[in-house]
């Protein structure tokens, strides 16, 4: 023990910026967050009115977009021989991929003990649920007879017909059904602890009820928090191999096939990182106007976009080594249809979507390099938003341009959206944020017991670094804030 | 450093052994060579490739833990060190390639010249081109290893180790970059080429994943003996065995992860160009070392390595990578001794006498590196925490 405690006298302790600012305590927290869904309903912003109208107005537009489609069929979208597979299945990879980064931060990082996890896992969980069920909705509208979609599901019937078990196509409904279900359920035990705090503290009857209907009668008991942590763990555990293993049956809904630029070998981690850079760039989209709007910067710091950007550069520059390899391989292959996919990617006629991928993915993110521009928040928003188009590109690149001339040139065709694939696209976006806006307003947006637990280590960290008078009052509980 | 010195006379025991088999392992792969140039060199080439992925490995690490930090890589980072310091020892090891191209690659065989796949891509895959991408990777990689190394040892004595942590990062963020682009490629000059029809996207990351693998058994196999005596044995506690215990553990499914989907993928689309690679290696006996590496090398490691038991034993979990290790070998016969003996598997003895040779001598200059610099970085500022954390 001497010769550590020796050791321990070479170095000086780096100190870091507290993951929550500003002079808090257990009690301002609490009201803080939690000030959020209570404010009456007679006195909702205007500003949040205005927006969640705005979505509703698009959900409607994805409703009469369903409703044509279910009138007419897939005919009235742009798909066609050769490119089968248009918008629709780029859009759903797009919304899968988004959904990542909730779950990688939810589980991953509650693993990996990061910490800066705590104030950002709600939203971004909720993110990803929003973003399954929009992902979710594509395939199924795809099948074009929507109503017999649970001819998918292995289930005894005398049609004499049983789902393709080599086919990667099964494999989605069983990774997404799945994936859908943990990140609900995750999301909700983290929520029941909250739900409770919410209907002590519920300035009316209704609000009491429903927060306590839904807080299945937590009453904070020591025996409730050993369980409740046991079953978030599990519940983290299974959540893990969900980050990777749907977006690697995705990408080997592609990659199994002969298309050249489908069929590679790396595309289940390429897919990995992508949607992970994805996912972060639609968190950040996300968090960095809802942290401004409702006054959260104590909570999300600029440290935690600093984090977010530094996962955003390392998966970013994982996937621009896929674009990078993908045009070394097809070259080195010297296979002549392998070397035409790129060529053609290059220099064909959606030639501009895919020099855009390169900007948008490949070029920009290399601004993150620099602290300057990691901690330039206007700058990270617009890099966020640069990065959610290029992913979106990336998929209709990857889609779109390899269907669209395989190996016979007899059989080329071009594929050009309707309108009716860009109203269920925007339809979905439209869902999304009505989703969001209603979690936002009814819902705490962060972890309030994460977060009070996390203020309680910060404090033990200063006081343990000699400056335990940082936060020192700020850690006394206030009696009847919600303790 | 005072308190270390009694782990040096066991360095230095396993420099003198390391030199002495490292002599005579080389000497009867010379022998073999007058015997039989071609089955030299393929046996060159695998012995070659462990200790080389176990160098690259060791950078690969070192660079990832200047980045992140963590405190699974702060007592470590000296052994990762004077692994990465060996690669210029490496490079020389190298140089009997340079004579022995056309007997290792059909593409440097004049006979390529009729073959129309190879004319496609001549332009890369040429004897000249091979050998000046060799000295660039090895400038690359022995640059990096020597800058990280001294920024670390001027750390030691340095007034503000802080700003040294910094400029670590600065050099090996980039350097993880220059990393990655260099083993993509020399994995696929040095052994995917050896069927210069064949390729695969993934080969550079399975290539990268088992270097990172390779690293890790190995360390803690050296930081389980050091931590038998004083002071490192008051240094290293469970908890830092259970930290590489999981990173081990995830660096075995990804490596699963990697060998599966390349694997799922080119059986699947049963390619003529591609599912070649995959039946020279489900025939004549190569089938079960398949199966043997799909047992040991996931399913035994993967279920030992969820106990939490065995992550914090020193002992077990040493059992654990030294089983790994021994699997890192198997895997890498399996990837390119097929491509020598496509119909029946064979092992040559010239095999192990190359593998003793290289390793006796790299073992040598890690046994002489180590004990060059304190055992610890003993200026990080992130060290007290490591020590003090349980």
């Amino acid at each position: 023990m001497q010769q550590s405690k020796r050791l321990q006298s070479y170095g000086t302790v780096e100190q870091e910026e507290p993951l929550i600012q500003g002079d808090h305590s257990y009690g301002t927290l609490t009201t803080k967050i939690n000030s959020i869904p209570f404010v009456p309903l007679r006195r909702t912003p205007i500003g949040w009115l205005l927006l969640f109208s705005l979505s509703f107005l698009l959900l409607m537009v994805f409703f009469a977009a369903v409703t044509y489609l279910l009138i007419q069929g897939v005919g009235i979208w742009g798909i066609n021989i050769p490119v089968g597979w248009g918008l629709d299945i780029v859009n759903f990879v797009w919304w899968i991929g988004i959904g990542h980064a909730g779950t990688l931060i939810s589980a991953v990082l509650l693993l990996l003990r990061q910490p800066w996890r705590n104030s950002i896992n709600r939203l971004s969980e909720a993110m990803t649920i929003f973003a399954v069920a929009c992902a979710g909705l594509f395939p199924i509208l795809h099948l074009g007879r929507i109503w017999l979609f649970y001819w998918l599901l292995p289930y005894p019937n005398n049609l004499g017909m049983w789902p393709m078990f080599r086919s990667p196509l099964t494999w989605d409904v069983f990774a997404v059904s799945t994936y859908g279900t943990v990140s609900l359920l995750f999301w909700l035990v983290g929520l029941i602890p909250d739900f409770a705090s919410l209907r002590d503290q519920a300035p009316n009857r209704a609000r009491r009820l429903i927060y306590g209907a839904l807080a299945l009668g937590w009453r904070g008991a020591g025996k409730h928090w050993q369980r409740y942590e046991m079953a978030y763990l599990l519940l983290a555990g299974l959540a893990t191999p969900l980050v990777v293993s749907v977006h690697s049956i995705v990408a080997l809904d592609f990659s199994v096939s002969q298309v050249p630029g489908w069929h590679t070998t790396f595309f289940p981690p390429y897919f990995v990182a992508g949607a992970i850079f994805s996912g972060f760039a639609m968190v950040l989209t996300l968090i960095i106007p809802i942290r401004k709007y409702y006054g959260l910067k104590d909570f999300v710091t600029d440290r935690h976009l600093d984090f977010m950007a530094k996962v955003m550069l390392t998966t970013g520059l994982i996937v621009f080594y896929g674009y990078m390899a993908e045009i070394f391989y097809a070259w080195y292959s010297g296979n002549e249809y392998e070397r035409f996919m790129v060529w053609n990617r290059m220099t064909g006629p959606y030639a501009p979507a895919y020099w855009a991928l390169i900007a948008c993915n490949g070029i920009i993110p290399q601004l993150l390099w620099f602290r300057r521009f990691r901690s330039n928040v206007p700058l990270l928003f617009v890099v966020s938003l640069i990065i959610n188009i290029g992913m979106w590109l990336e998929r209709f690149v990857i889609i779109v341009i390899s269907l669209h001339r395989d190996y016979l040139p007899s059989a080329w065709h071009m594929y050009t959206p309707t309108i009716w694939d860009w109203a269920t696209y925007i339809g979905t976006i439209g869902l999304f944020f009505t989703l969001l806006f209603l979690f936002l307003r009814f819902l705490p947006i962060i972890n309030v017991f994460e977060m009070r637990h996390l203020l309680h280590e910060e404090h033990e960290a200063a006081h343990r670094h000699g400056k335990g008078g940082q936060h020192g009052e700020a850690y006394t509980p206030t009696p009847g804030a919600g303790d | 450093m005072s308190e270390f010195e009694n782990l040096r006379p066991n360095l230095g025991r396993l420099q003198t052994i390391g030199l002495v088999v490292g002599a005579v392992g080389l000497a009867i792969a010379v022998l073999g060579a007058f015997l039989n140039l071609q089955t030299f060199f393929q046996a060159y080439l695998f012995g070659y490739l462990f200790w080389f992925n176990l160098a690259l490995g060791c950078l690969g690490l070192l660079l990832v833990q200047n980045v992140t930090g963590g405190r699974w890589g702060l007592l470590i980072r000296r052994m990762l060190e004077a692994g990465a310091l060996t690669i210029p020892l490496l490079g020389l090891l190298f140089v009997p390639f340079l004579f022995g191209l056309p007997q290792l690659y059909a593409w440097a065989r004049p006979e390529a010249l009729n073959d129309e796949v190879y004319l496609t891509k001549a332009a890369y895959l040429n004897q000249p081109g091979y050998i000046i991408r060799a000295i660039i990777f090895f400038a690359i990689w022995s640059a990096l290893a020597i800058a990280v190394t001294r920024l670390s040892r001027a750390q030691d004595t340095a007034s503000n180790p802080a700003a040294l942590s910094r400029r670590l990062r600065i050099v090996s963020a980039p350097g993880i970059v220059l990393y990655v682009i260099t083993i993509t490629l020399a994995s696929t000059d040095w052994a995917m080429s050896l069927d210069f029809h064949w390729f695969s996207t993934i080969y550079g990351m399975y290539f990268m994943v088992s270097q990172g693998l390779t690293a890790f058994t190995f360390v803690i196999v050296v930081l389980a003996a050091l931590s038998r005596q004083r002071p490192m044995a008051e240094m290293v506690r469970p908890p830092l065995f259970a930290d590489l215990g999981t990173l081990t553990f995830a660096f075995v499914i990804l490596w699963t992860y990697m060998s599966f989907a390349q694997y799922l993928i080119i059986w699947s689309a049963n390619i003529a160009e591609e599912v070649t690679w995959y039946l020279r290696r489900a025939e004549g006996g190569w089938e079960y070392i398949a199966i043997v590496l799909m047992i040991f090398h996931f399913a035994v490691p993967f279920f030992l390595l969820l106990s939490r038991r065995i992550k914090r034993s020193a002992q077990l979990l040493t059992g654990v990578a030294a089983g790994l290790l021994i699997m890192r070998l198997i895997d890498l016969y399996w990837l390119i001794g097929p491509e020598f003996h496509a119909s029946v598997l064979e092992v040559n003895w010239l095999a192990f006498a190359t593998l003793a040779g290289i390793g006796g001598l790299w073992l040598a200059a890690f046994a002489w590196l180590l004990p060059r610099r304190p055992f610890l970085p003993i200026r990080d500022p992130a060290l007290p925490m490591v020590l003090s954390g349980d």
